[in-house]
């Protein structure tokens, strides 16, 4: 019943999304020629990213939205003020429940009388400011109503994108084994596997590129893993929302339970029996290019 | 002649019995600042460290440190990226650290802290503020992590007492915390037209809050605790457009809750309200607040601002919270701090030297 209306909310959310999309067809990038330096949902000092990190080679951005200014922070000394990580902050209401934040901004090209902005405003200049170690724009983009930070590059006008996401290595790592057994690396495609029957988790190292930009190396879009030609595991990078004073990727995994300590993705756990298992995985970009890795899972022969 | 003379004599004791008898009291009390001790940074060395009497820290960039009960030099260093400063102890850390040092008022190390983002030390409690500016931990005694809680938006004002922690967040809610991190009750105040939180204080004893949240009013709400949850005592819109974090503060022995407010011009003013909202006072300001103390035992507020109209231009300012200010001393300087001092004094930190100053009433 629980999958039902886990199904039933993320079927509400796309159609909510995919209505705003249309709706919101002034949404524009913050610069003429921006790359993605980091994308949502990725893991980012033991957290997850819950917006994209731009650069740019004008420091200057545009709203990704006409909008009210609703808030504008700057490094202060008053001790009862708290510090802020993204350096100068500036947030917009842009109605229909959704809010953009921009952060790591220059609190000197902040302007404390502008209360509305428009799509050609210029908003700011970023730099490395704040807990930033090179010189990118944070951007977030919130919908009040249902309380999720929203993947921007489901928003934003899509851009020409020629390269699919790159699958770098597969692993199978054994889930309650005694002992500490190693992760077994799935080496090439269409390879065959030979463990030992039991649980094993499916882990994922990939990444995707917005092309044309050394810096431009983001996570993948979504996972998609298929066992004996059912899906066995889905999850996207479309919104993070909390639970339990947790951040939740599409609202089920934790960043713990979503990244290894390593970065690599923890994706599905199989159960392997006498017989062998078809695994196909299925890694796309926002866009929806696809990069596959299929392979067999065999079971150790009984001695 | 000897008659005149006792006449005089006489005529002066009954005018003197009658000044007496009319005004029993003196006629007014004045208000007098008087520098107790004063040090220049770049010739001071700091006392021995030997001591564990409080200490009372000031910051003037780049520059941070304390000062002892005796009014000398306790520690002094430079500022990295950033210091948290409180009366037991500082970090001062780097603008990408992720190590943070716990460090007591004479520079001793007490606890070492391995979490990304910025110190925030609050009621003899150090937490740390995520990169993502939404994460929020606390950190024990022995540098281990107590707990930590990721929020749905960015934290936009935060507070603690001993017991209790409140997040302000920019979705306009303010959660509450118990010691262990566990969320106790949510609050949203809903008169504005567009939820954010601007600015909260917790009083010490963690019964009370003070909110400033919304746009279009900004509103002022103090929280109470009424043995269950915090309810709100009262409400007051504001006439501020400030759409930035507000300063607000409890002022314990004032019996007041202070914030600042700029209106659509700009000018900004320190309001003050009793804890149950039925008087509220106001002080027009110079520029933006920079600091704002009490003194210990003292209902005097000291409030430190910057002078709009002037480069390098400062004001001091002594304030009952009444609608009279008692006392405006303006002055010039690079950087400029107000703080608590020890007996009840004051620091007025001017450029490279720390003044201790104390209130008299005569």
């Amino acid at each position: 019943m629980t999958c039902f209306y886990a199904h039933v909310r993320r079927i509400g959310f796309v159609v909510v999304l995919l209505s705003s999309t249309l709706l919101l067809w002034s949404w524009q990038w913050p610069h003429e020629d921006p790359r993605v330096f980091a994308g949502f949902g990725q893991s980012e000092h033991e957290g997850y990213l819950v917006g994209l990190k731009l650069v740019a080679d004008e420091q200057e951005f545009q709203a990704v939205e006409g909008g009210e200014v609703i808030f504008r922070s700057r490094p202060s000394r008053l001790p009862q003020l708290i510090p802020s990580t993204l350096g100068g902050v500036i947030a917009l209401e842009h109605g229909r429940s959704f809010r953009s934040l921009y952060g790591h901004l220059d609190p000197d090209s902040l302007d404390s009388s502008v209360q509305t902005l428009e799509l050609e405003d210029v908003v700011g200049r970023f730099g490395p400011y704040g807990f930033n170690s090179g010189s990118s724009l944070h951007l977030e983009i919130f919908d009040l109503e249902q309380d999720l930070r929203v993947n921007p590059l489901l928003l934003l006008p899509r851009r020409e994108k020629t390269t699919r996401p790159v699958v770098q290595a597969v692993y199978l790592r054994p889930v309650n084994a005694e002992g500490s057994l190693n992760p077994v690396p799935v080496p090439v495609q269409g390879s065959v596997v030979t463990v030992p029957s039991g649980n094993w988790q499916l882990e994922l190292e990939a990444m995707d590129s917005m092309g044309g930009a050394v810096a431009s190396r983001i996570t993948p879009h979504s996972y998609t893993v298929r066992v004996n030609g059912e899906e066995n595991f889905r999850i996207a990078h479309d919104t993070v929302g909390v639970r339990d004073g947790n951040l939740r990727l599409s609202g089920r995994r934790t960043h713990q339970e979503f990244y290894d300590e390593s970065g690599a993705v923890k994706l599905s756990t199989i159960e392997l029996g006498d017989a062998s298992l078809e695994v196909v995985i299925e890694v796309r970009d926002h866009v929806g290019n696809l990069t596959q890795r299929s392979f067999r899972v065999d079971p150790t022969a009984a001695e | 002649m000897a008659k005149r003379m006792r006449l005089i004599g006489g005529g002066t004791l009954v005018l003197l019995l009658l000044y007496l008898a009319l005004f029993p009291r003196p006629l007014g009390t004045e208000l007098m600042v008087r520098v107790e001790t004063g040090i220049a940074l770049q010739d001071a060395a700091p006392s021995s460290q030997g001591s564990t009497a409080p200490l009372f820290p000031f910051q003037l960039d780049p520059l941070f440190g304390y000062i002892n009960s005796e009014g000398a030099l306790a520690f002094m260093d430079s500022i990295q990226g950033g210091v948290a400063l409180a009366q037991d102890g500082f970090i001062n850390y780097s603008t990408v650290s992720e190590t943070h040092v716990y460090q007591d008022g004479y520079g001793r190390i007490e606890r070492v802290i391995q979490a990304s983002g910025y110190p925030v030390l609050r009621a003899g409690r150090v937490f740390v503020l995520g990169p993502g500016g939404a994460r929020v931990s606390e950190w024990g005694e022995t540098g281990d992590r107590i707990w930590e809680r990721e929020f749905g938006s960015h934290v936009t004002a935060f507070d603690a007492s001993a017991t209790t922690t409140v997040v302000g967040l920019l979705s306009g809610e303010l959660v509450f915390l118990d010691e262990d991190g566990q969320e106790i009750q949510r609050y949203r105040a809903r008169r504005s037209r567009v939820p954010v939180v601007y600015g909260l204080d917790v009083d010490e004893a963690g019964s009370r809050v003070a909110l400033v949240s919304g746009l279009d009013p900004h509103i002022v709400t103090v929280l109470e605790h009424d043995g269950e949850r915090f309810a709100p005592r009262f409400e007051r819109e504001l006439v501020s457009e400030l759409r930035e974090p507000v300063p607000v503060r409890f002022f314990e022995t004032a019996g007041r809750v202070v914030l600042e407010q700029v209106d659509e011009l700009e000018m900004s003013s320190l309001l003050s309200l009793r804890f149950d909202g039925r008087e509220a006072a106001a002080l027009s300001l110079v520029g933006r607040l920079h600091g704002l103390v009490e003194p210990e035992g003292s209902s005097v507020l000291t409030a430190l601002a910057e002078d709009s109209q002037v480069a390098n231009g400062f004001e001091l300012l002594l304030w009952a919270g009444t609608d009279r200010v008692m006392a405006r001393v303006p002055f010039f300087a690079d950087t400029a701090f107000i703080g608590n001092g020890p007996g009840g004094s004051l620091l007025l930190g001017v450029d490279a030297r720390v003044l201790q100053l104390r209130l008299e009433e005569g």
